[in-house]
């Protein structure tokens, strides 16, 4: 079964979404159990493949036994197997906390919901583990159609902000496989190390071009990159709670893998301008979505617009391309599941025991002192406060601008910080001390409570073992994403 | 030398047990871990012990020398003070984030490395900043938050600086820096917590609007932390000497125009420290001597200044000076140990100030800045005439205005006690500071020069405010300082720009409509970002990519 | 509501017409890897095929052929047939190496049949979903 470890988790994550609505029929009250054992035996398992990857090395699968390049393979080395432990840990811990409110809200239909989460976690371990451009549009599909899906659930605004997530995913879609297609056009193959071998060669080809330009840019709407980022502010607003516990923690996560995979490793981007645009983009969506978070009134469209802002942090990191830079994205990506997750997850709660999402109504204050101390634990971790993990990531970026000698870039992952701590100040300061109102509050459930406790104890914790994360697995990761990869 | 012995752990430990414990545990716990950080600081010997790594580089968590230890001292003697002065009521934030900040402060001078003084610098900010929330009013708040901002940018500063020193092969160990690029930001950052105007308006905005207590541990730790790390990185920078002297003259100022008394103190603040980054910027023995002296007396006067002001707003609520007076009669212990304090700051002989304030003044003859010198004196006139005779004449004197609520808890007047006669100690037994400093003193404060020279200063300074009096009562009045540039700079990016670039978005959606959807009707409700708008930014981005590809 | 066509020739034609779709259907989907077709296509012509009933002979007449959360476990089911068949491979090469099967002699005769059950459940699922989503549609369309 080693051997299998880059399949398992995707595997069963599937399994588990097909399993869950045959359950619902004869025992509907296990189906979510089932949902969540299966999310965290693919959780295990991703474990399993990662420390499997620390000890032996890097792996190729092939699916059906046929070898590359012909053969679909699957990838298993330190960065797939880092961000699928990401993808997978946070995504059962997100349909944990959800769980209990996916009841509420969803009622008899609940286990629909579970399977549909499922179905997505199952695309994003697939972009993880895929070796192949095509097997990345399949999954990525997957997970695109699940999301719609999800987001849609709630009804009322959810389903217009669904559309419009649709619209323009399907548009990122097409775009990642238009670039797809020119490029096999250009080489007759879709294998990612097969690529990176005959790609240089080609470098002058405008098929190249266009291809990997629409890639690039297909994958940036998935990931939700300013200016491209239109989607995410409505969908993860109007989502209904046990949704956005899952999306905004791991969706974008994936998407930014595979732009890292691809951009870097397949066509070898590191070195062109485009990787310094990327850079700055992401510096723009640093401050442009700081600034706009700090001034919204509702908490989740403040948790969203907070996200773009993250997410422009792994842009930097991405486009520098350098070793400390590249370790700084990927422990980002980390950081930043695990802390928006738990603040997505503590938002839920509070709206499920009956506050409204406005800043000014979201106050349950003393009340409440553990969820609202893992919130805080959270907050201090998109600051980038020591010792949380966000601090770590932040100052992995900072040397890589420093290294690359971009002192403007330097300013806006700082300046990221500030907004930061206004912007979660603003939420911290209204959880805790906001208005309760008159109505009485139901306690958050254990559940959710054990949840939350494990992301900020888990937020703290890796940042004090950031050290070792990072020599043993992330810079490993980061040299070979930029290293020419052999056929 | 193990890791074990710093002073840090006790008040570490003892914040987490003061931040759950009941009541009479935390009072136990309060004083009793600065004790044990005193005695752990008096008994540090010389040496580093490196412990860890952290991001491949080497963590020196303990590094002491005279220097570090005269300040690890003082800072664990304030930590007792402030304990022993909020004991009554001992509330648990005070306590908590006041040992986490004297855990904070002792970390900094006992740093070896870079990458410890930035952690500790920041585990200060955040304990300050709960500090000043322990005022526990709207405004306390609202000043907290600023507090946080004004210390996240210096933050950033240092860790800009720090990342930039080491990623161009700089030595991880904390040592003199050149004032190049990583070192103009590290400089910055050190100023920031300096309270080196223009970036000073932190301090005076938001130590009045603590809780008594809350302010006097407040001011034992930040700036004097940061007069540290200037002695110990930018020694010598002749920019400071000037910076100190502005400084100086600036705080005075603007205390003698204030009315609300803590503020007052609050600007004697950045005045006092103004003589330290003096000293730090002349650079010689004695000028480090006297600027660890100062910053020694300093804690000690201060910390007894705030906390008869303290006592004054504690017993009748109120804090500014046209709302007071006439408070002699009820409060006698405080007003004399005020003077003790008052005349410590200005000072006068036999008490700390004298035998401290004087080894700067001293430095600065001694390297022929004359002009520093008699800028200096000045701001020593300056200082007594607000401190020693404006604030208590019109607080304990004059026409009856407020009565005190109820008598002083007896922690508050103990502490008070403590404090003063710490300042007669180091006054009329100078050699016991002096014994702890890092350089050998060979200065002997009592001599006639000397003391005739002081006691002029106190005696013109009189006189002048006997006949000004009436001017200086001040009336209801704001003085304009540089956090309106602050408050209006937040306010245009909060209203100006965010808003702008709402409206941005509004006129391309409203184009978007025109151009592409103009046959459907528009949505029932107003989402975000319309999809016409988004797609015409898609296109855009895809021709942009393949330019730069 | 739908209601029964009208035209009795409609109803008559689709009586006739639906088995023989649904013939067609299975030919298609044994066929797959030899002519067009395959387990996708077969499974839109044999979903087609009930919702031809619905559309012709009324909601009444499918209701009575078709159980909601039959379908619901049949679309379930048939992934989970394709990812049980893949599961053979754990114990050849890989995930999918339908070598491993059991039974028929040669590998190429093992890697026919494996893709014919994967087939199968792909044609199930497709089939089931489809006419789930029918189901579900008529029926907001009823309560409307």
């Amino acid at each position: 079964m080693r051997g299998h470890l880059p399949v398992l988790p995707l595997l069963l994550t599937l399994v588990g979404a097909m399993a869950t609505p045959i359950v619902a029929l004869v025992a509907p009250r296990a189906a979510s159990g089932l949902a969540v054992g299966a999310a965290a035996a693919a959780a295990l398992a991703a474990l399993g493949g990662l420390a499997d990857v620390l000890v032996a090395g890097p792996r190729r699968y092939a699916l059906g036994g046929w070898p590359g390049p012909w053969g679909i393979e699957l990838v298993l080395d330190p960065l797939s197997g880092f961000v699928g432990v990401v993808v997978a840990g946070v995504g059962t811990a997100a349909l944990l906390a959800g769980a209990g409110g996916a009841r509420r809200v969803y009622g008899d239909a609940a286990p629909t919901f579970h399977a549909l989460a499922l179905v997505a976690l199952t695309g994003y371990l697939g972009i993880v583990a895929s070796g192949d451009l095509f097997n990345v549009f399949v999954f990525l599909e997957i997970a695109a159609i699940s999301s719609y899906a999800l987001v849609a659930s709630g009804g009322g605004p959810g389903l217009v902000a669904a559309f419009r997530y649709a619209v323009l995913g399907t548009v990122g879609a097409s775009f990642y496989l238009l670039g797809v297609a020119l490029l096999y056009a250009l080489t007759g193959s879709l294998n990612m190390a097969d690529l990176a071998a005959r790609l240089p060669a080609l470098a002058q080809s405008p098929l190249l071009t266009g291809g990997a330009a629409l890639i690039v840019v297909g994958l940036a709407i998935k990931m939700a990159l300013f200016p491209l980022h239109g989607w995410l502010p409505d969908a993860y607003t109007h989502a209904p709670s046990p949704v956005t516990a899952l999306l905004p923690a791991v969706g974008t996560k994936a998407a930014a893998y595979a732009l890292a995979r691809i951009l870097l490793s397949v066509l070898g981007g590191g070195d062109l301008p485009l990787a310094m645009l990327l850079a700055w983009t992401g510096a723009v969506a640093v401050v442009v979505g700081g600034v706009l978070a700090a001034r919204q009134q509702d908490a989740r469209r403040l948790l969203a617009y907070s996200s773009v802002s993250q997410m422009g942090y792994i842009a930097i990191g991405l486009g520098l391309a350098g070793t400390s830079a590249l370790a700084g994205a990927y422990l980002h990506m980390l950081g930043h599941a695990l802390a928006k997750g738990a603040l997505f997850i503590g938002v839920g709660a509070l709206l499920l025991a009956g506050r409204r999402p406005a800043l000014a109504a979201l106050g349950l204050g003393p009340r409440q002192p553990v969820l609202g101390a893992c919130l805080v634990v959270a907050a201090l971790s998109m600051v980038g406060v020591p010792p949380a993990l966000g601090f770590f990531s932040k100052w992995y970026l900072l040397e890589g601008a420093v290294a690359a000698g971009q002192p403007g870039l330097v300013g806006a992952i700082l300046l990221g910080s500030l907004l930061a701590l206004v912007y979660m100040y603003r939420l911290t300061g209204a959880v805790w001390f906001g208005e309760s109102g008159a109505l009485p509050v139901a306690a958050t459930p254990r559940p959710v409570l054990a949840v939350l406790v494990v992301l900020a104890v888990a937020t703290l914790g890796l940042g004090l073992v950031s050290g070792p994360l990072v020599d043993r697995i992330l810079i490993p990761a980061a040299v070979l994403t930029t290293a020419a990869a052999g056929p | 030398m193990s890791e074990l012995a710093h002073p840090a752990w006790p008040l570490l430990a003892g914040a987490a047990v003061a931040a759950v414990a009941p009541l009479p545990v935390r009072r136990l716990v309060a004083l009793l871990a600065p004790l044990v950080a005193l005695v752990l600081a008096w008994r540090l010997p010389d040496g580093a012990a490196v412990g860890g790594a952290l991001m491949g580089l080497p963590l020196i968590a303990l590094r002491a020398d005279a220097l570090a230890r005269v300040f690890a001292i003082v800072f664990a003697l304030a930590a007792g003070l402030g304990a022993l002065y909020g004991l009554e009521p001992a509330r648990q934030r005070l306590l908590a984030a006041g040992l986490a900040a004297a855990a904070a402060a002792e970390g900094i001078v006992l740093a070896g490395d870079w990458v410890t003084l930035y952690l500790a610098w920041e585990t200060l900010a955040v304990a300050s900043f709960v500090l000043v929330t322990d005022g526990r009013t709207a405004r306390a708040w609202r000043s907290a938050l600023g507090y946080l901002l004004v210390h996240a940018l210096g933050g950033a500063l240092l860790l800009a600086g720090v990342v930039w020193h080491l990623a161009s092969g700089g030595d991880p160990r904390i040592g003199p820096l050149a004032l190049d690029g990583p070192g103009w930001l590290v400089l910055l950052a050190f100023a920031v917590n300096a309270a080196v105007p223009p970036l000073h308006a932190w301090l005076t905005d938001a130590y009045p609007e603590s809780s008594p207590a809350g302010t006097v541990l407040l001011s034992a730790f930040a700036t004097k932390a940061a007069v540290y790390a200037l002695l110990r990185v930018f020694a010598g920078q002749e920019v400071l000497v000037w910076a100190g002297t502005a400084m100086a003259l600036y705080g005075v100022v603007y205390a003698v125009l204030a009315t609300d008394i803590r503020r007052l103190l609050a600007y004697h603040i950045v005045s006092q420290v103004g003589y330290m980054v003096a000293g730090a910027g002349i650079g010689t023995a004695l000028a480090v001597n006297g600027a660890a002296a100062h910053a020694f007396c300093h804690i000690i006067y201060k910390a007894l200044l705030l906390m008869g002001a303290g006592a004054v707003v504690h017993a009748t609520g109120r804090g500014r000076l046209p709302d007071l007076g006439g408070l002699a009669p009820h409060m006698p212990a405080t007003l004399a140990l005020y003077m003790v304090g008052a005349l410590s700051i200005s000072g006068a002989p036999l008490l700390n100030g004298f035998v401290s304030k004087s080894l700067v003044l001293a430095a600065a003859e001694a390297t022929h800045r004359d002009t520093a010198y008699w800028l200096l004196t000045l701001a020593s006139v300056g200082t007594f005439l607000s401190t020693g005779l404006k604030l208590p004449w019109f607080t304990f004197g004059g026409a009856p205005a407020a009565r005190p609520a109820a008598a002083l808890p007896r922690p508050m007047l103990a502490a008070m006690t403590l404090a003063a006669a710490l300042c007669l100690l180091l006054g009329v037994a100078p050699g016991l500071l002096y014994a702890l400093l890092p350089f050998p003193v060979a200065y002997a404060p009592y001599t006639a020069g000397h003391v005739l020279e002081s006691l002029q200063i106190l005696a013109g300074t009189t006189l002048a405010f006997l006949l000004l009096k009436e001017t200086l009562h001040g009336a209801a009045s704001r003085t304009l300082d540089v956090d309106v540039l602050y408050r209006a700079a937040g306010r245009l990016l909060r209203d100006g720009l965010a808003p702008a670039l709402a409206r941005v978005a509004d006129a391309a959606e409203a184009l978007s409509y025109a151009l592409v959807a103009r046959q459907l009707p528009a949505p029932d409700f107003r989402l975000g970002v319309p999809i016409g708008y988004a797609v015409l930014i898609t296109l855009l981005t895809l021709g942009l990519t393949l330019l730069a590809w | 509501m739908i209601e029964r066509h009208e035209s009795v020739v409609v109803t008559t034609f689709v009586r006739v017409l639906v088995p023989l779709a649904q013939l067609f259907g299975l030919y298609v989907l044994v066929h797959g890897h030899e002519s067009p077709g395959g387990g996708f296509q077969a499974g839109v012509i044999l979903g087609a095929s009930y919702i031809l009933v619905a559309l012709a002979l009324g909601r009444e007449a499918l209701e009575e052929r078709v159980n909601e959360r039959a379908c619901v476990a049949l679309a379930a089911g048939g992934v989970l047939l394709y990812v049980a068949t893949g599961a053979v491979g754990f114990a050849g090469t890989a995930f999918l190496d339908y070598a491993a099967l059991p039974g028929p002699g040669s590998p190429v005769r093992a890697r026919w049949l494996g893709i014919l059950l994967i087939e199968i459940g792909v044609a199930l699922a497709v089939a089931a979903t489809l006419v789930l989503i029918f189901c579900r549609l008529a029926a907001r369309d009823a309560e409307t």
